[in-house]
């Protein structure tokens, strides 16, 4: 089936396949809405899937993009866009791909936004889920990562870039959770989960002087790795299982807390986490 | 009146004395024109409240993880099935035997002449039980995984 619809933000392409959805993203500044599940794999049987390269807005309207198996190119979904681009409201379900899944490009401003996004599957050489280039600015915000690779990261950011709301599980084992170019760029996480396993992990930021940022998050970091500080000075109280990755210390809000206390949670409340008891 | 100070181990014993307008319930100090405490928060919370549910510390806004793969499996991707490494991209191994993936056939009957059964002989067929003369031979291939034999020999 064709696609339908002028592009606009009252009456949005409406794609149904991903060729569709390659073709209409690339347009400048058009909105895109995903009209049905689409199996890459079942579209592309040899595995020679397009970029999605997205200069626009694509609402995915809660379908499922599932199979995307790239093990040749270097970027899945890439943004092009040099204003504000998104993707809203999509699950990528069974990703297998080789390297980097989403790069923003570093040819000219621009902030993408990533909302209500899902991902899942593995990544089978070494590379990052989000590739930030320079003067771009990434928001992420209520999306899940739920990815395993054997060298990978969460990140390799050259701007700021931010997640809210994300709830995010790895297993890698990577020498850092995120690249940075600088010690002045550093990734915010706020009112996260980050469930991490890392037999070989370093730090979390690749500068050693340098950290991520944490706020009102809760860091469960699996290694036996001595890695530096995890810097939490933010406004709210952040924790962190110290029982699962002993070699670490923690500074400022970011508190180190022990299995024993993990589910604590009047231990919680006293040392300032924003924490309340659940009722039926 | 002037200021009494108590121990802990005399404060509800002392504070709760005649006369006064508190009294002790659930080993707290309590008087009728207090007003009950409410919960400091309740559900639905606010954005980025954590609480505690299924054993996992969880807010409001955090999205659930999607399993990481899930079949149809993309090729190249190993998986385990009914105890077996499978892989996606593999060619299924060709089994040999004279009824092997007759993927219908769900009743059989066995002559009592019959010495032999080979390998995969009923491999792949829905069998779920057989009754074998008590001299013949068979192997752990001749049936499917789940088929009760009875009788004969296994090799």
């Amino acid at each position: 089936m064709a696609y339908t619809g002028t592009g606009t933000q009252s009456d949005p392409y409406i794609v149904t396949t991903y060729a569709e959805l390659v073709e209409k993203a690339a347009e400048s500044g058009k909105y895109v809405k995903i009209g049905n599940d689409i199996d890459v794999l079942a579209e592309y049987p040899n595995g020679d899937v397009p970029m999605l390269v997205v200069n626009g807005y694509v609402d995915g309207d809660n379908k499922t993009i599932s199979r995307i198996y790239n093990t040749q190119i270097a970027f899945t979904i890439h943004f092009n866009s040099s204003s504000v681009s998104y993707i809203k409201n999509t699950k990528f379900t069974n990703i297998v791909i080789a390297t980097t899944l989403m790069n923003i490009d570093t040819s000219s401003n621009g902030h993408i936004i990533l909302e209500n996004c899902d991902f899942a599957g593995i990544m089978t050489g070494d590379g990052q889920i989000l590739e930030s280039g320079s003067n771009y600015f990434g928001s992420l915000k209520g999306c899940s990562f739920n990815m395993s690779g054997n060298s990978m990261r969460l990140a390799h950011i050259t701007s700021s870039c931010t997640f809210t709301d994300c709830n995010i599980k790895l297993t890698t084992q990577s020498r850092y959770l995120c690249n940075s170019i600088s010690r002045y760029y550093t990734p915010t996480f706020s009112n996260c989960y980050l469930e991490i396993n890392d037999s070989n992990l370093e730090g979390i930021l690749s500068y050693a002087d340098g950290s991520a940022l944490f706020n009102n998050t809760v860091l469960d970091i699996t290694t036996q790795n001595a890695v530096g500080n995890i810097n939490g000075n933010n406004t709210m109280v952040s924790i962190f299982n110290s029982t699962h990755a002993p070699n670490i210390a923690t500074t400022g809000n970011t508190k180190g807390v022990s299995d024993e206390k993990w589910l604590d949670v009047t231990y919680l409340q006293s040392i300032g986490f924003n924490i309340v008891e659940a009722q039926e | 009146m002037a200021r009494r100070y108590l121990s802990p181990e005399h404060w509800l014993q002392h504070c709760g004395g005649a006369g006064m307008s508190w009294y002790i319930e659930n080993n707290r100090l309590t008087h009728a024109d207090l007003p009950e405490l409410l919960p400091r928060l309740s559900p639905p919370y606010p954005p980025g409240v954590w609480y505690i549910e299924n054993r996992r510390l969880t807010h409001a806004d955090l999205p659930e993880l999607l399993p990481r793969l899930s079949p149809p499996y993309p090729p190249g991707i190993w998986y385990v099935q009914n105890g077996k490494l499978i892989h996606s991209a593999l060619p299924e191994v060709l089994l040999k035997g004279a009824f092997c993936n007759c993927s219908e056939l769900r009743t059989v009957i066995i002559p009592s002449t019959v010495t032999y059964i080979g390998p995969y002989a009923f491999y792949g067929t829905v069998l779920r039980k057989v009754v074998l003369p008590d001299e013949c031979r068979y192997f752990d291939t001749s049936f499917p995984p789940h088929c009760i034999v009875t009788g004969g020999h296994r090799e």
